[in-house]
């Protein structure tokens, strides 16, 4: 129970600086700018899709689109929202306090993950609220629909994990934002090898984080991709656990 | 003194056995849930889903087929390639993909003969079927050719995607203009600036 007390705090503590809301008025007027054009894209090719055989519909040219850019955004966002979460505690030398407490390093990190997780579902509700006005004229494959929900959830709960343990690790909020940038990016083009080389490096194809959004976004779920995410955040949250453990063992 | 640190060490040794044990199990599902896979599709149109025609075409290939995609490196048809071949991997384990660059080895894509567009060459008892264009279609087509089974019946329509229109009025353009872009915003902007105020405040 402890685990939900600290992640409603962790919640709260996010909408008692303006931060929260700013970034979410510039994701809003960013993600409807592209949102919009898309749905313009469509109405004006919209004629010609008619005829052919196999053509991409509404939710292949509008939703799936939004949802890529969608975490292309959360990729630069995220870091920003978890680079606080435990290393601002440490500079203001509230950890001890956080520590002294009777609670376990496990609630502390749980708390503080669910706590910003939720954060960032609220995002993902503002964004896959979007699509669905679409309805009032066009239909939406709403199995794929709910893949790209699916598989931006999952994603940002990844995002989520790495910022907390950047955040754990290291004492400087700026530099844990750097930090989490960084191995995202790189999990993120680890994709690239897939176009770029003849014979794909099976690892590096596993490991990519856009490779397995992607998979899931087409609408075929497999419990590859999913469980993917899943062990993607229980290696930073136990990583994030261990570094939490050594700094109490330390002091 | 002494007792502390060998407290502290004794600590730090089962978290970090622990985290090791952790890990461990974390590598070992992440192995074991990429060679057992099981994939469900939930689209509408059932998009990702073989067609019957193309499960029989398999189902008549009992050897290895290997498919050999002559395509420049960095062309996003590649991804599109093996997105249609893994389809039909799902249900034959040995069918194989492979992509070769035509610009990177001139000598092999001289001997084949390829276009600038790429070409798809799918292999099955040292007989070859040469494609120019790859879809479920031409794909499945091919290998009833290989099978000796007569392919001209056989006629595979593109999934129908759901959506093809969209009928909104300008006012309800408008309106989706005003609340995305500006409503919304504004109204996070608002209540933003009110608590830096409060906070400035107290």
């Amino acid at each position: 129970m402890m685990i939900f007390t600290i992640a409603i705090q962790e919640f709260k503590s996010h909408f008692k600086t303006p931060l929260a809301w700013v970034l979410f008025a510039v994701l809003q007027i960013i993600l409807s700018y592209l949102y919009l054009t898309q749905v313009e894209t469509f109405d004006l090719m919209q004629a010609n899709l008619v005829g052919i055989d196999g053509a991409p519909g509404l939710t292949d040219i509008v939703v799936t689109p939004l949802f890529s850019n969608a975490a292309i955004i959360l990729l630069l966002v995220t870091p920003l929202l978890t680079m606080r979460v435990i290393s601002e505690e440490r500079r203001n030398k509230t950890l001890p306090l956080l520590l002294a407490a009777p609670l376990s390093d496990t609630d502390i990190i749980l708390g503080k993950y669910l706590g910003t997780l939720a954060l960032l579902w609220l995002i993902v509700i503002l964004i896959a609220l979007m699509p669905l006005s679409l309805l009032i004229g066009g239909d939406l494959d709403m199995g794929k629909y709910l893949a790209n929900v699916l598989a931006i959830t999952l994603l940002v709960g990844a995002f989520t994990s790495t910022g907390l343990f950047m955040s754990t690790l290291v004492d400087h909020p700026t530099v844990a934002a750097i930090g989490t940038f960084g191995i995202l990016l790189i999990l993120w083009l680890f994709n690239i090898s897939k176009t770029m080389s003849d014979q794909p490096n099976e690892l590096l194809e596993y490991l990519s984080l856009l490779n397995h959004f992607q998979n899931i976004q087409t609408g075929l779920l497999s419990t590859n991709d999913i469980l993917y995410f899943i062990l993607f955040v229980a290696f930073f949250i136990v990583s994030s656990i261990y570094c939490l453990a050594n700094y109490r063992s330390q002091k | 003194m002494t007792l502390i640190t060998h407290i502290n060490l004794r600590i730090r040794m089962k978290n970090s056995f622990t985290t090791m044990i952790s890990i461990m199990l974390i590598i070992t599902i992440g192995w074991l849930s990429n060679n057992y896979i099981l994939q469900i599709d939930i689209t509408t149109s059932a998009s990702n889903t073989l067609s019957l025609d193309s499960q029989k075409a398999l189902n008549a290939l009992p050897d290895p087929i290997l498919i050999t995609a002559y395509i420049e490196k960095g062309q996003s048809i590649r991804s599109q390639i093996s997105q249609l071949v893994n389809l039909y991997k799902e249900k034959k384990s040995n069918l194989t993909l492979s992509f070769i660059d035509p610009q990177l080895n001139p000598e092999v894509a001289q001997a084949i003969d390829t276009n600038s567009e790429g070409i798809i060459l799918i292999e099955y008892q040292n007989r070859i079927v040469k494609l120019d264009y790859i879809d479920e279609n031409s794909l499945t087509k091919s290998f009833l050719k290989l099978a000796n089974i007569d392919s001209q019946s056989v006629n595979i329509q593109p999934k129908t995607n759901s959506g093809l229109t969209l009928d909104l009025s300008d006012t309800q353009i408008s309106l989706m203009n005003f609340v995305n872009l500006l409503i919304l915003p504004l109204l996070f902007l608002i209540t933003g600036f009110i608590i830096w105020h409060k906070r400035k405040a107290a």
